[in-house]
C-alpha cells in the first residue's frame, strides 16, 4: 500500500457511511495519535530547542549590521576636535590625577569639577545623594552642567556622562577629563539642535541612578537626594565615556541595560561605524578582542591516534569555522549573561528604564596607539549623529543578539529555541492534564478494561503550588534584610549553611501539611502539570521581553519537567542542587549574590526578587512533586 | 568719445546736486507727514550682558493720529467712517504706516495686536527680564471688537461679519491667516488648537475705545520658528526697507545665527489726553542676543563684528534715529566705547546715545574690554526678582507638571500664572498642590479660573498666587496624556508635541486700586515672564507598522468570526459512533 493511500485510509475510516460519523471517528483517531506521540513531541521540542541554542553563534544565522534610521547619517560630518582640545584634556587630567593621589573627598572632587564647568561658562551645580541599603549607606556627589544650545527651544537634550569609577573598578580619570574637554569644546559650536547636559556621576552606577531619578522625578524611598537646579528636558540618547587606562587600543561598546533592556541597535551601529571610519579605532564588543583563538596543538597522550587523530585535530578542533563559532558564542554568551542577570554592563544601563537609548564607549586599556585625540573625535562625530535625530529612535531595533561588532541575530533567528522548549512544557502539561481526567477501570466480570472519567484535583494542585511558591517571599525578605547582608562577607560557607539547608530543603515539605482528601486521582502529577503550565506560560512571553532570561528558565525547565511524580528522596536531593541558595556555597556565588542584593536595592535590578520569587519556588515545586506520596 | 567716461563725468557733476535735492525733498516730506500726524522713529539699543553676550533691540515705531479722519474712536487712522464702504481707498492715505498691515487690521477690526516670532531660550538669570515678548516660538494675541461692539458698527455696515468667535471665518481666523501670509509664518494651521481667551491675562497695553464687548484671543505656537523668510517681509514694512538707517544692520546671516533672535509686531491704540481722538502706534521689533565670546574669547564687539555691516546713511523718513548703548555696571575690568560720548542716566540706566539722523560716513560703534580673555567664572549673576521653572516629569504613566515660581524680593508678590495645555493633556485640578519648602501652602492660591479642554480646544488655567518673600513656590499637578486619533498625528517625524510656555504676570499688591489690571513697565509693555517650552511624548504608533497591524487584527477578527459563525449555523444532531477502541481516550471525543 502506498503511503498516500495509507494516509487516506487513516483519515477516512471505512466504518459507517454517514460522513458525520466518519468525521467524528477521524477526529478521535487524530486525537489518539497526538496523545500517543506527545511524549516524543515534547522531547523533540526540547532537543531542537537545545540544538538551536548551539546554532545561534553560527555565521549563517547572523546578519550584517546596518543603520535603519535615515536621519542619523553617521560619520558624515567634518570634525573639529584637535590637539588643542587634547591639550585641554591633558591639563584637566593632571589635576584629576593629583586629586586621586591626595585621596580627595567626594565633595572636593565635585567642587573642583564645578569650578571647571563655571570657567567654561556653563551653568553647573552639584548634587549630593545617599542610598540606604542593607549593607549601609551609599554616599556620593554628582556634578552636572547644562548648556543651553543657541537658537533652540530647549525642549530636548543629550546627556554626555562619565562616572567617577570605571566599569573596570579603576577611577575613570581620563573619561572625566574627556567630558570636561568636550564641554569646553562642544559649547563653542552653534549647530546643536538639542541642549547638552554633562554629568560627572559619582560612584559607578549609583551616581547616575540618583541623577536620573531626580531628573525624571522617580526618587525611590531609599534615596535621599538634592533636587536639580535646571529643568528636565526630553532626552532621547545619551553617551557614557569610560576611559580608565593610559591609552587604548580598541573601543569596547557596552550596551546591555538594567533588567535586560537594550538600547536601539541604531545607536550601537552608529558608534561602531563612526569609531571605525571617523575615529580610526577598531571596535570590539565589551572587552573581548575580536581575535580567533590560536590553534591548539595536539596533546601528547593523543599522539598514538596517528593520521586519524591528526585529521580530527586539523579538520575539527582547529577548524576556522569552529574558532569563529567559539568567538561568536563568547560574545553572545556575554550579552546573554548581562541580560539574564538583569545587570547593566555600564553606566549607560541606568538610562534605559527612562526610555533613553544609551551606550558606553569603553576605551580598552592598552599601551597604545589611541588616546584623547581619537576618542574626542569619534565622540564629537557620534554626538553630531545623535543631534541629527528628528524623532525618538523607534524602528523595531530593540531585539537583537550581537554575535560580533558587525553581525547580529534578528529576533526570528534566536527566539525559537526558548519558545520551542516552552512549547514542549505546554505539551507535557496538556498531556498530564488529559491523563489525570481518565482512569482505566478493570472489570473482572467482563474481563475488560474501560476508561472512566474522574475528577481532577486542579484546585489542590494549584493550592500546593502556590503554598510552596509563597515561601519565596520569606526568602526574599531574608535576602534583603540587614541580617543577611553581613553574612555574605564571610569567606567560608559555614555560617551560611543553615540558610542554605533551610531554603533548599524545607519549603517543599509544606505540601505534606495538606488536608486529607478522598479523591482517587493522584495529586503529585497534578502539581507537576501545574508546574509545567507555569513554566510554559513563563518562558514564552518572557522570550519577547528578555530572551536570555527566558532561555535560562527554559534550560531550568528541562530537568524540572522530566522528573517522575512521587519518585522519592534521591531526585529530591538532586533537584536541591538547582536551587539558587547553592550559590552561597561558593565564593563567586556569594559575590554574585551580594552584587544582586546591592543592585536591587540601589538600581532596582531584578535578579534578587527573580531568584527568590520565581527560580527558587520553581525548584521547590518540583521537589514537592517528588515527595508527595499518595 | 567712448560713452562710459562721458557718463561717469556727467554723474560726477550731477550726483551731489541730486543728493542734495533728495535730502531736501526728504525733509520736506517728513515735515508734511508730521503735520498729518504720521511719524516714524527708529532706535537700536545695545545692552552688554553679564555673561559677555550682547542684547540688541531694534525698534521701529510708527504712529498715526486718527484726527485726520472723521475720528471714530479706536479705528486705525482711516477715513472709512462715513459708512460708504470706501475703506479700501481711504486706507491708501497712509504714507508711512505699512498698508498691508493696516489694511489687514482694519478689515478685521483688531484694535490691538501683538505678534512675535522668536527662536532660542531666554536665559533670565544671565540676561535679565526686559519687558516684551520673550516667548520661545510664536505668539499672537489681539483684541477685537466683540459682538456688542460689532453690532454697533454694523448699523453703518452691511452685516457681513457676525461670526465673532474663533472658528472658521471669524475675524481672529482671518487675521491669523492674513498675518501668516504677510509674514510667511505657519500660524494658521493650528489656530483652533492653540487659541484661548484668557480672562485675566494679556490685558490691553494701549487703550481700548469705550465701547464694551472687546474680546481677546491669544494663541501660542511653540514649535514655530523664525528665519529669513519672516524677516524679509518684515523689512518690507519699513519706509527705508533695509537700505538706510539702522535697519541696514539687519543682516539675516548674522541675526539668525545669534543665540536668541526674534521679530515682533505690536499695534496699540492710545487715547489722547483730551479724550477726543487718539493715535495708532505700531512698533516693529527685532531682538537678538549675540555671543562675541564664542567667536573671539573676548567680550569686545562692534557693529561690524556683530552684524557684518555698518550704517552708511540715515533713513530720511525717520523723525529720530537713535543708537543707545547701555553701559555695563559692576564689572571689574574697564571698557572703552568708541567713538566716545557722554554717558547719560536714563531711568537709572547709564547709557550712551548716538544720534544717527545725519550720517555722513560709515558708522561703526565698538566696545573694547581691557582683558585678554573673558573669564566666565568672574561673572556674577543676580537672580531675577521673579522667575519661573517648569518641567514635565515621569517617563511612563501619568506625568507630573511641576512649576517652581521664585520670588527673591523681601516682600510678598502677587502674580498671575497662566498655563495653556493642548486638549490631549488633561490636567487633574484635584492634584493641584502648592508647596513652599516642603510645607503645603494651598492657601497661597487667591483665585483660580479653569477652562477644561474640549477637543480640539486647549485647557486654560489662570491662577492668582501670592508668593511669600524670598521663597520658592512649588506647584505640582498630575497630567494625563491622552490618545490622539490616527489622523491627528503630525505628518512629519514624531518629535513630540510642544507645550506652549507658561506665563507669569506680576500683579500689584491686593490693596492697590484696580487689582485686576496688570501694571505697565517703563517701556510701555507689560512685564511678562515666560517659562521654557516643553516637549511631551504621546503614545505614538510606529507608522511603519500599520500593514502588520492590519493583517494581525484582520486575522484575529476572521478567526473569531469563523468560530462564532460555525457555532451559530451548525445543526446539532445525535450520532451513534462505534467505539474505535482508542488506546487512550482523548478529551473532546
Amino acid at each position: 500500500m502506498s503511503s498516500i493511500s495509507r494516509l487516506k485510509s487513516f483519515f477516512k475510516p471505512s466504518a459507517g457511511n454517514d460522513k458525520h460519523v466518519a468525521r467524528l471517528q477521524r477526529r478521535k483517531r487524530i486525537y489518539t495519535s497526538i496523545g500517543r506521540v506527545s511524549p516524543y513531541l515534547q522531547l523533540a521540542c526540547y532537543l531542537i530547542g537545545i540544538l538551536w541554542i548551539f546554532a545561534i553563534p553560527l555565521t549563517e544565522l547572523g546578519k550584517g549590521t546596518y543603520v535603519d534610521e535615515n536621519a542619523l547619517q553617521p560619520g558624515q560630518v567634518s570634525t573639529y576636535w584637535d590637539w588643542a582640545e587634547v591639550h585641554a584634556a591633558d591639563r584637566f587630567l593632571v589635576v584629576l590625577e593629583g586629586m586621586r593621589e591626595a585621596n580627595a573627598s567626594h565633595q572636593e572632587r565635585a567642587a573642583w569639577l564645578k569650578t571647571k564647568f563655571l570657567e567654561l561658562g556653563i551653568s553647573t551645580d552639584t548634587q549630593a545623594y545617599t542610598f540606604s541599603t542593607s549593607f549601609g549607606e551609599v554616599h556620593g556627589v554628582n556634578t552636572y552642567a547644562f548648556h543651553s544650545s543657541p537658537r533652540t527651544s530647549g525642549a530636548e537634550a543629550m546627556i554626555i556622562a562619565a562616572s567617577w569609577t570605571s566599569l573596570t573598578g579603576d577611577p575613570n580619570l581620563r573619561g572625566v577629563a574627556t567630558v570636561l574637554a568636550l564641554a569646553g569644546f562642544l559649547t563653542r559650536y552653534t549647530h546643536w539642535a538639542k541642549d547638552l547636559v554633562f554629568v560627572i556621576s559619582d560612584g559607578y552606577q549609583d551616581g547616575m541612578e540618583a541623577f536620573l531619578s531626580t531628573y525624571y522625578g522617580h526618587e525611590p524611598k531609599t534615596l535621599s537626594v538634592q533636587p536639580l537646579t535646571f529643568d528636565s528636558e526630553v532626552v532621547w540618547t545619551a553617551l557614557s565615556i569610560d576611559y580608565p587606562g593610559h591609552s587604548f587600543s580598541h573601543l569596547g561598546l557596552f550596551f546591555e541595560g538594567l533588567n535586560g533592556r537594550l538600547p536601539n541597535q541604531d545607536l550601537f551601529v552608529c558608534a561602531q561605524v563612526i569609531a571605525r571610519w571617523t575615529g580610526g579605532v577598531p571596535v570590539i564588543l565589551h572587552n573581548t578582542l575580536d581575535e580567533l583563538r590560536p590553534d591548539i596543538p595536539m596533546p601528547d597522550w593523543l599522539q598514538w591516534s596517528g593520521a586519524a587523530g591528526n585529521w580530527v585535530w586539523r579538520e575539527i578542533v582547529n577548524r576556522r569555522a569552529l574558532k569563529e563559532w567559539e568567538y561568536r558564542a563568547g560574545n553572545v554568551a556575554e550579552q546573554a549573561g548581562w541580560m539574564a542577570t538583569g545587570r547593566a554592563s555600564g553606566v549607560h544601563g541606568v538610562f534605559h528604564q527612562f526610555r533613553v537609548d544609551a551606550i558606553t564607549l569603553f576605551a580598552r586599556p592598552a599601551t597604545g596607539p589611541h588616546g584623547f585625540h581619537s576618542l574626542g573625535k569619534l565622540t564629537e562625530s557620534l554626538l553630531r549623529t545623535m543631534n541629527n535625530l528628528l524623532e525618538r529612535l523607534h524602528a523595531s531595533f530593540f531585539f537583537y543578539l550581537l554575535s560580533s561588532p558587525s553581525t547580529f541575530l534578528k529576533i526570528g533567528s534566536y527566539l525559537p529555541c526558548s519558545v520551542l522548549i516552552g512549547v514542549g512544557c505546554m505539551i507535557g502539561g496538556l498531556r498530564g492534564y488529559v491523563d489525570l481526567g481518565w482512569e482505566r477501570w478493570y472489570s473482572q466480570k467482563a474481563n475488560d478494561t474501560k476508561w472512566l472519567k474522574r475528577p481532577r484535583r486542579l484546585m489542590e494542585g494549584v493550592g500546593a503550588l502556590s503554598a510552596v511558591a509563597s515561601v519565596g517571599a520569606v526568602a526574599y525578605l531574608h535576602a534583603s534584610s540587614r541580617l543577611f547582608a553581613p553574612m555574605l562577607a564571610a569567606t567560608s560557607p559555614l555560617p551560611l549553611l543553615p540558610v542554605i539547608l533551610t531554603f533548599s530543603l524545607l519549603p517543599p515539605f509544606i505540601v505534606l501539611l495538606r488536608p486529607d482528601s478522598k479523591a482517587t486521582a493522584p495529586l503529585a502529577p497534578m502539581v507537576k502539570t501545574c508546574l509545567l503550565f507555569s513554566l510554559a506560560l513563563l518562558i514564552a512571553p518572557l522570550s519577547m521581553l528578555n530572551f536570555p532570561l527566558s532561555l535560562f528558565f527554559a534550560l531550568l525547565a528541562i530537568p524540572l519537567s522530566l522528573i517522575n511524580p512521587s519518585s522519592g528522596l534521591l531526585p529530591f536531593l538532586l533537584l536541591a542542587l538547582l536551587n539558587p541558595a547553592m550559590l552561597l556555597l561558593f565564593q563567586n556565588g556569594r559575590d554574585a549574590i551580594r552584587i544582586a542584593v546591592w543592585d536591587w536595592q540601589v538600581l532596582g535590578a531584578y535578579a534578587l526578587p527573580l531568584a527568590c520569587l520565581i527560580w527558587m519556588p520553581l525548584v521547590w515545586v518540583a521537589q514537592a512533586v517528588c515527595i508527595i506520596q499518595e | 568719445m567712448p560713452p562710459l567716461p562721458l557718463l561717469a563725468l556727467i554723474l560726477t557733476f550731477l550726483l551731489p546736486a541730486l543728493a542734495e535735492v533728495g535730502q531736501e525733498r526728504g525733509q520736506r516730506q517728513r515735515q508734511g507727514r508730521e503735520q498729518r500726524g504720521e511719524q516714524f522713529s527708529e532706535s537700536l539699543t545695545l545692552r552688554p550682558l553679564l555673561d559677555g553676550k550682547v542684547h540688541t533691540r531694534f525698534a521701529f515705531e510708527f504712529s498715526a493720529g486718527a484726527e485726520s479722519g472723521t475720528g471714530r474712536e479706536g479705528q486705525l487712522a482711516d477715513g472709512d467712517e462715513d459708512g460708504d464702504g470706501d475703506g479700501a481707498d481711504a486706507a491708501l492715505h497712509t504714507t508711512l504706516l505699512p498698508l498691508s498691515l493696516t489694511q489687514l487690521l482694519r478689515t478685521y477690526d483688531a484694535r490691538e495686536l501683538h505678534l512675535s516670532l522668536n527662536a532660542g531660550k531666554w536665559d533670565a538669570l544671565r540676561w535679565g527680564n526686559p519687558s516684551g515678548a520673550l516667548r520661545t516660538g510664536g505668539e499672537m494675541w489681539a483684541w477685537f471688537a466683540g459682538e456688542s461692539a460689532l453690532a454697533e458698527q454694523e448699523q453703518g455696515k452691511e452685516g457681513e461679519r457676525v461670526n465673532a468667535g474663533e472658528g472658521e471665518g471669524s475675524p481672529w481666523q482671518g487675521l491669523t491667516n492674513g498675518l501668516a501670509g504677510l509674514f510667511c509664518a505657519s500660524l494658521s494651521s493650528q489656530t483652533v488648537q492653540r487659541t484661548t481667551e484668557p480672562l485675566h491675562a494679556f490685558r490691553p497695553e494701549g487703550d481700548l475705545p469705550s465701547h464694551p464687548g472687546y474680546r481677546l484671543f491669544h494663541a501660542a505656537f511653540p514649535s514655530e520658528s523664525v528665519c529669513t523668510e519672516n524677516l524679509t517681509p518684515f523689512l518690507k514694512l519699513l519706509p527705508c526697507k533695509s537700505r538706510a538707517g539702522i535697519a541696514q544692520l539687519l543682516n539675516p546671516h548674522k541675526v539668525f545665527s545669534a543665540d536668541w533672535h526674534g521679530v515682533g509686531v505690536h499695534v496699540l491704540w492710545k487715547n489722547d489726553t483730551l479724550g477726543l481722538g487718539g493715535r495708532t502706534e505700531l512698533r516693529l521689533e527685532v531682538n537678538a542676543v549675540f555671543d562675541p565670546v564664542r567667536v573671539s574669547g573676548k567680550r569686545d564687539w562692534s557693529l561690524r563684528t556683530l552684524f557684518d555691516r555698518s550704517i552708511t546713511r540715515s533713513c530720511p523718513a525717520a523723525s529720530s534715529s537713535l543708537l543707545k548703548v547701555h553701559m555695563p555696571t559692576g564689572s571689574a575690568s574697564g571698557h572703552l566705547l568708541s567713538p566716545p560720548l557722554e554717558t547719560l542716566l536714563t531711568d537709572g540706566v547709564p547709557e550712551v546715545v548716538y544720534d544717527l539722523s545725519q550720517v555722513s560716513e560709515d558708522v561703526d560703534i565698538s566696545m573694547r574690554w581691557e582683558e585678554d580673555k573673558f573669564d566666565h567664572s568672574k561673572a556674577q549673576f543676580n537672580p531675577p526678582e521673579l522667575s519661573i521653572r517648569r518641567s514635565l516629569k515621569g517617563s511612563s504613566g501619568p506625568s507630573q507638571l511641576s512649576v517652581i515660581l521664585s520670588n527673591t524680593l523681601p516682600i510678598p508678590r502677587r502674580v498671575l500664572y497662566v498655563e495653556t495645555l493642548p486638549w490631549f493633556l488633561s490636567l487633574y485640578l484635584h492634584t493641584l498642590h502648592v508647596q513652599v519648602s516642603g510645607v503645603s501652602r494651598d492657601d497661597l492660591i487667591q483665585s483660580l479660573s479653569y477652562l477644561p479642554p474640549v477637543s480640539p480646544k486647549p485647557t486654560l488655567l489662570e491662577l492668582t498666587l501670592l508668593l511669600p518673600p524670598q521663597s520658592e513656590v512649588h506647584i505640582t499637578m498630575q497630567v494625563e496624556k491622552g490618545f490622539i486619533r490616527y489622523t491627528e498625528h503630525q505628518p512629519d517625524a514624531s518629535r513630540g508635541w510642544d507645550l506652549p510656555a507658561a506665563v507669569v504676570f506680576p500683579l500689584p499688591p491686593l490693596g492697590a486700586k484696580d487689582s485686576h489690571s496688570l501694571p505697565d513697565s517703563a517701556e510701555g509693555s507689560q512685564q511678562r515672564i515666560y517659562s521654557s517650552t516643553l516637549l511631551v511624548d504621546l503614545p505614538t504608533p510606529d507608522f511603519s507598522m500599520p500593514y502588520n497591524v492590519i493583517i494581525m487584527s484582520s486575522t484575529l477578527v476572521a478567526l473569531f468570526f469563523g468560530h462564532v459563525f460555525n457555532s451559530l449555523t451548525r445543526k446539532f444532531v445525535l450520532l451513534k459512533v462505534d467505539a474505535v477502541e482508542p488506546e487512550k481516550k482523548a478529551e473532546g471525543s
